[in-house]
């Protein structure tokens, strides 16, 4: 490839020689078309000295500006040619068609921020020729692959590339592969046909040696750019923009499609293609059915991709990208060139249509958007400004082409010709569906963003693609949510094999029959402890038998429920047993609830005891005395067990009351939508199906159980049955609020073996007491999301305790489904919530019942022996969440719909999203949103109220209430807090509520929760209007902004883009912005900062993106392992490195480190201490090694001392490149330079020093003279004082041109002289890659390795890169040395692959 | 998504233990579920729930307990 200097190659530029040849030329062109009888329709025309880009075109270059260097707008076609081949006819040929079409000899370049295009003269193509024939037959064909792959890979270099290649390999003497590769800015699917064609007839003449028989060109693709300007003017254009104004009228949808990474900030481009060939029969039955509906072929498919994405997204409003062939003149079909459109079709599928029906939408969709495909879609964006965004494609984010005719490589005399599929590693999109015909029916590609999604999920939609086709095909007729997606397999795993869970467990026995048959087995084992006491099984058997014969008295039997008000205690679990083996059933009543919560329970559970304990007691009398008035059921009896322990002392002999497992254990109350709270009523079996025969966790009689969870909190059920139905111990908790510290301290001095833990408590115990858990054998945590740093860093910790993530909703108790925690935790994801514990099914479905794909979130839908019989008293709200079983051989089974958005991962565990509505957990407990709102709103002064969770780290979550006042001033937060907590528990009250004027409503009139404010920037927020700059950078940056978009007066909190701002726009504003500021952003910052504000942030702060520590991602995306490159002496300049970037490649991810006295901070006085830091810095990106390490001149050291220190501390460096780096303070300086070796390197060196030098400008170079000279004799001079003490000053003059720096600049080289001065390397045992130019005469004389070979133990790799010291990041030798270090790189990559293992990144 | 919902057509199923739900109108009943003659919107299939299950105990459990109960009060 050839490497040009970034400046564009104008016509201006062009030799006299050259431009007399494009005058004769394009002159030649002209008369060739006046000599032509039809006039045709786009002329010819003489053209100026700037040839403009056609509108597709300029959206490519721009596209190519953001991200240069990328080879995602490469299109190729590769044919295998079997037979005898003419290499010469088939170059020549290809040279005739780089004749032909003025648009193969185009380059494009950027005058003054806007792209024109140059037609080269006379430009050659050499046949690139790659033999493969030596291959050995079976490696022949891979090799092919990569080779393909490798050419479709190349960028071109838009400003000087010849956009077209060909590469030849040899597989044998008569077989070969012609690969043609073209930049789409000069090409399209349609032009590799006409290239073929033509290659067909030329390569036929050049071959038998007769004239070339095809007719010149009458246009050139430069006429139609030209044209295409004049024509979309005036009334024409506004008749297209009209109809796509209003066909895209309203909010876009953004589709949501279910991806299995999460989506980057910045999309990349990277991508692969899955493929599928669909049965001829379903082809022809497709086209049938859209030959008897009316359609064209188009149509049925793109109305069964727009089915696919709605039934993956469940949105109605869908988006899809398609292109036409833009050539609607006939003297456009001959012609090479960028025509093709794209168009957006928008598919309506809301009210669940058929599919008949869908496709009559679709049609007419579909119709009107052909009759209006000549707006160019870059104007169209241009014009809708949709909002933008890196991470996705404007507009639709899924692209869908129908190939009706297959891509005919023409014939080639004597030559077979078949075509070969390559895989560009590349994608535009989100998805691209691409369907070809072909003899055997529809051939389906996917080609996928590899960011977004795995291999396996892209195939699994190619076939639910295919399913929902022959489901089409069987029956159009059916409502688009009853069609089918998954394969029959997939089906019966999901629905059976993820769910044989079915153990063998008692699941006709009850509690207390459980219980008992424990008592017998052992009943001298400890039961039940409390601080320094300790009841027996036998002991607790018969208190428990006592409590239960009275309450048999006071009435309780099977589904009785008793109230029970206690704190922990030994009486306590005595009560939950002795009301279970009386046959009843308990309710906590919490003793923290507000009163009018209490009474609720009272009456609604109608419990005819309440036990309690002394304490409470009086506050019970009240309760129950309140209670009385004015109702019609029985007042309960307050009952003390231990204080009126006469008249509970019974027989010990226990009851027998006949209950059976389906009869209530206890009723949980929880939240409920109306304000409300609903009772759960669990069963025997439920509880039986939680603790015995199960499989998420073990439960003998050696496990110790903390019990800790209040009673109310279905997480109890565990603490206390677990133990007590398995003959373990359970260990009750002293009562009232513990510190972190007790609770490490019971659990130690108990061993406690089991423990069940609230996400919340879990991240506290993390962070704070983590070894006071290292004697449990289980600990389970959940109620919440987990967060992964905090389960990381226990799995680290408790090497020997199984950590599992419960999940479940109390309906189904306890727990629905389990994960045990290992390693390697998810990445980018929340810790799955695992598989349906024993005896329980799970099912994602859709909101039409249907099982979702894997991938695909659904809401969770659980059965089996679990579940809760029912809410009580509440026939309706029971019908409503628990609905008919339709998958189960059970009749008349439920399943719970539990509310939460979840999906199957590949390996059969499942993540859990979200809520399905606005129910939150906050520290666990589940709260919906609405009650809150609905109490909130019965205060008087409260006009409207809203209640949000906010917070993202899991367990940090906080109620928020939002509130519009019915009077000013509004009430204060106290008083409405105090007004919450008479009817809501504490969990309930908001910890912040926030005033508004009004709720921000969207466009529906709907309050738009988005758009709230934060607690904390509430008063800034209605400011929003207009700003004006407020210093002399936002100044300048706005009259620039005033001058690129024409609009007055620009506020500098205006979003560019808002403003009319559009791509092209963009690149002119950033020239500028060059040009004033002498800083050049890259483009893509102005997504991220599309205000004055913003921007002038940016420039000020001279990073390369806005960031508050010394770390600036420069490139931050790719898979590949980051580098990290250290500043120079001057401290900041890393757009040295960010030059490097582009040509390390898109997935190489480059950091540098920025000095801290770049951001006014004090610098580091030492090279030790800066290096601490920058590690620091380093690991908040990457925690673990192997590291890539860079850095230039000083940097270098400082890269040095990072590995040094890294490796101290046991982490492996795989790369340390020095770049154009000395090291202080060693001897090497001090080799006899009289030797001859010396000199005669001093000669080859000063060759390319004065060869270097003759490349500066003369100022530079007087400059650069004076201070060399300086510099010399300060080294002469020091040489020969050496016993000259003190400190020596810095002179910077000496080193640097101090009048090209800015002051902060000045000051950090002045710090960092110093620091470098006292900085005495130490021996590092590692490797050091060192790139240095040869325009160092002494230096390098001196040694060839710096002097970096005393210090690296591990060797020194030379890599000689073109330029001077100070010029090594400049065009052309960054490329050069970014290629070098690329390569370094990938060893270094591969080696580490060895040592290290792939699981070591 | 929640007015799609509203929207949808219900129809009022009862299982064999005569404990009630609501399921779409235009689908085929689960195993075990059978139509209790009201269709409607959510809430009036709802509404009609709340008339007719006045007993939310599984009807093989009301049997057996009313049968203990029986052998309970002749002992």
């Amino acid at each position: 490839m050839t490497v040009r200097n970034e400046l564009p190659l104008s016509r201006r530029e062009l030799s006299d020689s050259q431009k007399a040849l494009l005058e004769k030329r394009l002159q030649g062109a002209l008369n060739a078309a006046a000599k032509r009888c039809e006039r045709p329709a786009i002329p010819h025309r003489a053209q100026g000295e700037n040839l403009p880009l056609s509108y597709a075109q300029q959206r490519l270059w721009f596209l190519d500006r953001l991200e240069p260097g990328s080879s995602v707008y490469n299109l190729c076609q590769a044919v295998r040619l079997t037979g005898a081949l003419n290499l010469t006819a088939l170059e020549r040929s290809l040279n005739e068609i780089i004749r032909r079409h003025e648009v193969l000899r185009a380059n494009f370049i950027a005058s003054d921020g806007n792209p024109v295009q140059t037609i080269g003269g006379n430009r050659t193509l050499k046949l690139q020729v790659t033999d493969l024939s030596r291959v050995p037959g079976g490696r022949r064909e891979e090799e092919l692959r990569l080779a393909l792959e490798a050419e479709a890979r190349k960028p071109f270099d838009l400003s000087a590339n010849l956009l077209l290649r060909a590469l030849l390999i040899q597989l044998e003497a008569n077989e070969h592969v012609l690969q043609i590769t073209m930049h789409h800015i000069v090409s399209d699917g349609w032009s590799i046909g006409v290239l073929f064609r033509e290659l067909a007839a030329l390569y036929d003449s050049f071959r038998s040696g007769t004239p070339p028989a095809l007719p010149e060109l009458p246009i050139q693709y430069t006429d139609y750019a030209l044209w295409e300007r004049d024509s979309l003017r005036g009334a024409a254009l506004e008749r297209q923009l009209a109809y796509w104004r209003k066909q895209l009228s309203g909010t876009l949808p953004i589709l949501d499609l279910p991806t299995d990474r999460p989506r980057p900030a910045v999309q990349s481009l990277r991508g692969a293609t899955e493929t599928l060939q669909l049965p001829p029969a379903l082809t022809q039955a497709l086209k049938n059915l859209s030959r008897q509906e009316g359609v064209t072929f188009f149509m049925t498919l793109l109305a069964a991709l727009q089915t696919l994405l709605h039934r993956y997204t469940r949105q109605e409003d869908i988006l899809v990208g398609s292109v036409v062939a833009g050539r609607n003149q006939l003297d456009l079909e001959n012609l090479i060139g960028f025509f093709v459109n794209t168009l957006v079709f928008r598919g309506d599928l809301a009210g669940n249509p058929t599919f008949r029906g869908l496709l009559r939408r679709v049609r007419e969709d579909a119709l009107s958007a052909f009759a209006h495909q000549d707006l160019p879609f870059e104007k169209l964006v241009q014009e809708l400004q949709p909002e933008r965004t890196l991470s996705r494609n404007p507009l639709f984010q899924v692209m869908f082409v129908l190939q009706n005719a297959p891509m005919a490589p023409g014939q080639l005399p004597e030559l077979q010709l078949q075509p070969i599929d390559v895989d560009c590693g590349t994608a535009k999109f989100d998805l691209t569906l691409s369907l070809m015909e072909t003899p055997q029916g529809l051939r389906a590609a996917l080609e996928y963003n590899l960011d977004l999604f795995e291999r396996e999920t892209i195939a699994r939609m190619l076939g639910h693609f295919q399913t929902l086709l022959e489901a089409i095909a069987a029956d159009p007729g059916q409502p688009l949510s009853n069609l089918p997606l998954l394969k029959m397999a997939e089906r019966r795993q999901l629905l059976l094999e993820w769910n044989n869970t079915s153990t063998d467990y008692p699941r006709n026995k009850t509690i207390p029959q459980l219980f008992e048959e424990q008592v017998a087995r052992t009943p001298d084992a400890v039961a039940v402890e409390f601080t320094n006491r300790q009841w027996t099984y036998r002991e607790l058997d018969a208190r428990a038998n006592q409590l239960a014969n009275f309450l048999r008295e006071h009435g309780v039997g099977p589904d009785v429920l008793v109230g029970i008000c206690m704190e922990r205690s030994l009486e306590m679990v005595v009560a939950l047993v002795g009301i279970l083996k009386a046959g009843g059933a308990y309710v906590s009543l919490d003793p923290t609830y507000p009163k009018e919560r209490l009474a609720f329970m009272l009456e609604d559970t109608r419990t005819p005891v309440l036990l309690t304990q002394e304490r409470l007691r009086t506050a019970m009398n009240e309760l129950v005395g309140a209670a009385r008035s004015g109702t019609t059921w029985r007042i309960p009896l307050v009952v003390c067990p231990e204080s009126d322990r006469e008249s509970v002392a019974q027989s010990t002999t226990g009851p027998s009351p006949g209950v059976r497992p389906d009869n209530l254990a206890y009723v949980s109350y929880t939240s409920g939508s109306t304000g409300r709270p609903k009772g759960v009523c669990v069963t025997h079996r439920g509880v039986v199906r939680l603790v015995k025969g199960t499989d998420f966790a073990r439960f003998d009689a050696g496990d110790v159980f903390l019990q800790f969870a209040p009673v109310a909190f279905d997480a109890s059920t565990l603490e206390i049955w677990g133990p007590l139905l398995n003959g373990g111990r359970l260990v009750v908790f002293p009562p009232g609020a513990p510190s972190l510290t007790e609770l490490g301290e019971v659990i130690q001095k108990h061993k406690i073996t089991t423990l069940w833990l609230t996400a919340g408590l879990f991240h506290q115990i993390v962070e704070e007491q983590l070894d006071c858990l290292k004697g449990v054998r289980q600990l389970l945590a959940g109620g919440d999301v987990l967060s992964v740093p905090h389960v990381a860093r226990a799995l680290e910790k408790l090497g020997r305790t199984h950590l599992i993530n419960g999940y479940g909703p109390t309906e189904n108790t306890t727990f629905t489904c389990c994960h045990r925690i290992s390693p390697p935790l998810p990445e980018d994801r929340s810790i799955p919530i695992g598989r349906p514990v024993a005896n329980t099914q799970v099912y994602v479905l859709d909101r039409h019942l249907q099982p979702v794909p894997i991938g695909v979130p659904g809401e969770l839908y659980v059965g089996g022996d679990g579940l809760a019989r029912n809410y009580l008293n509440r026939p309706e709200l029971t019908a409503e969440k628990f609905v008919p079983h339709p998958f189960t051989n059970e009749p008349g089974a439920c399943l719970y719909r539990t509310g939460d958005r979840t999906r199957w991962l590949a390996d059969g565990s499942i993540e859990f999203l979200g809520r399905m509505d606005r129910q939150v957990k906050i520290h666990g407990f589940r709260i919906e949103l609405e009650a809150v709102e609905t109490v909130l709103s019965q205060h008087p002064a409260v006009k409207e109220a809203l209640a949000v969770a906010q917070g993202d780290r899991p367990g940090e979550k906080r109620l928020v209430a939002y509130v519009v006042a019915t009077q000013q001033p509004a009430p204060a937060p106290g008083e409405l807090r105090h007004f919450l907590r008479q009817k809501l528990p504490d969990y309930m009250v908001p910890s912040a509520f926030v005033f508004l004027g009004a709720f921000p409503l969207n466009a529906n009139g709907k309050v738009d929760r988005q758009a709230l404010p934060d607690p904390d920037s509430s008063r800034t927020a209605p400011e929003l209007d207009f700003t004006a700059p407020r210093d002399e950078v936002e100044a300048e940056l706005a009259a620039l902004w005033e001058k690129v978009l024409g609009v007055h007066p620009i506020g500098i909190r205006d979003n560019f883009f808002e403003l009319g701002g559009h791509s092209m726009l963009g690149v002119r504003l950033f020239a500028q912005m060059e040009k004033h500021f002498g800083k050049k952003l890259p483009l893509a910052s102005l997504f991220q900062a599309p205000t004055v504000e913003q921007l002038a942030a940016l420039l000020r702060e001279k990073k390369v993106l806005g960031s508050c520590s010394s770390l600036v991602s420069i490139q931050p995306k790719g898979i590949k392992p980051p580098i990290f490159f250290v500043h120079g002496a001057g401290g900041g300049n890393l757009w040295t490195y960010a030059n490097l970037a582009p040509h390390l490649g898109p997935s190489q991810p480059v950091y540098g480190l920025e000095s801290r006295g770049m951001r006014g901070l004090a610098e580091f006085t030492r090279i030790e201490d800066m290096a601490a830091h920058y590690i620091e810095e380093i690991r908040t990106v990457q925690p673990r090694g192997p590291y890539y390490l860079g850095g230039y001149c000083l940097g270098g050291n400082v890269a040095y001392e990072i590995a040094r220190q890294l490796h101290e501390q046991g982490e492996p460096v795989a790369l340390l490149a020095l770049l154009e780096s000395t090291p202080a303070n060693t001897s090497y300086e001090r080799v006899p330079w009289w030797r001859p070796r010396f000199l005669f390197d001093f000669t080859i060196n000063a060759v390319h020093w004065l060869n270097s030098f003759a490349d500066l400008d003369p100022a530079e170079r007087r400059s650069f003279v004076r201070r060399k000279f300086r510099a010399l004799m300060k080294k002469l001079r020091q040489r020969f004082s050496r016993n000259n003490a003190g400190p020596a000053t810095i002179d910077l003059e000496e080193v640097i041109d101090v009048s090209q720096f800015p002051e902060i600049e000045l000051k950090l080289w002045e710090a960092h002289m110093r620091a470098i001065r006292d900085y005495v390397p130490k021996p590092y045992p590692g490797r050091v890659t060192l790139f240095r130019t040869r325009g160092q005469p002494f230096l390098c004389s001196f040694d060839a390795q710096y002097g970096w070979g005393e210090l690296a133990a591990g060797g020194v790799e030379v890599i000689l890169i073109p330029g001077s010291h100070e010029k090594i990041f400049v065009e052309p030798h960054a490329r050069m040395l970014a290629t070098k270090l690329s390569a370094c790189l990938n060893e270094a990559q591969a080696r580490t692959k060895n040592e290290f293992g792939p699981g070591s990144l | 998504m929640d007015e799609n919902e509203d929207k949808m057509t219900y129809k009022v199923v009862v299982n064999h233990e005569e404990q009630y739900s609501i399921w779409p109108a235009d689908r085929a009943n689960a195993p075990g579920w059978r139509d209790a003659g009201k269709t409607g919107n959510k809430p009036e299939c709802l509404e009609y729930i709340k008339t007719v299950w006045t007993d939310m105990r599984p009807l093989s459990l009301r049997r057996k307990m009313a049968e203990a109960g029986g052998r309970e009060h002749v002992a």
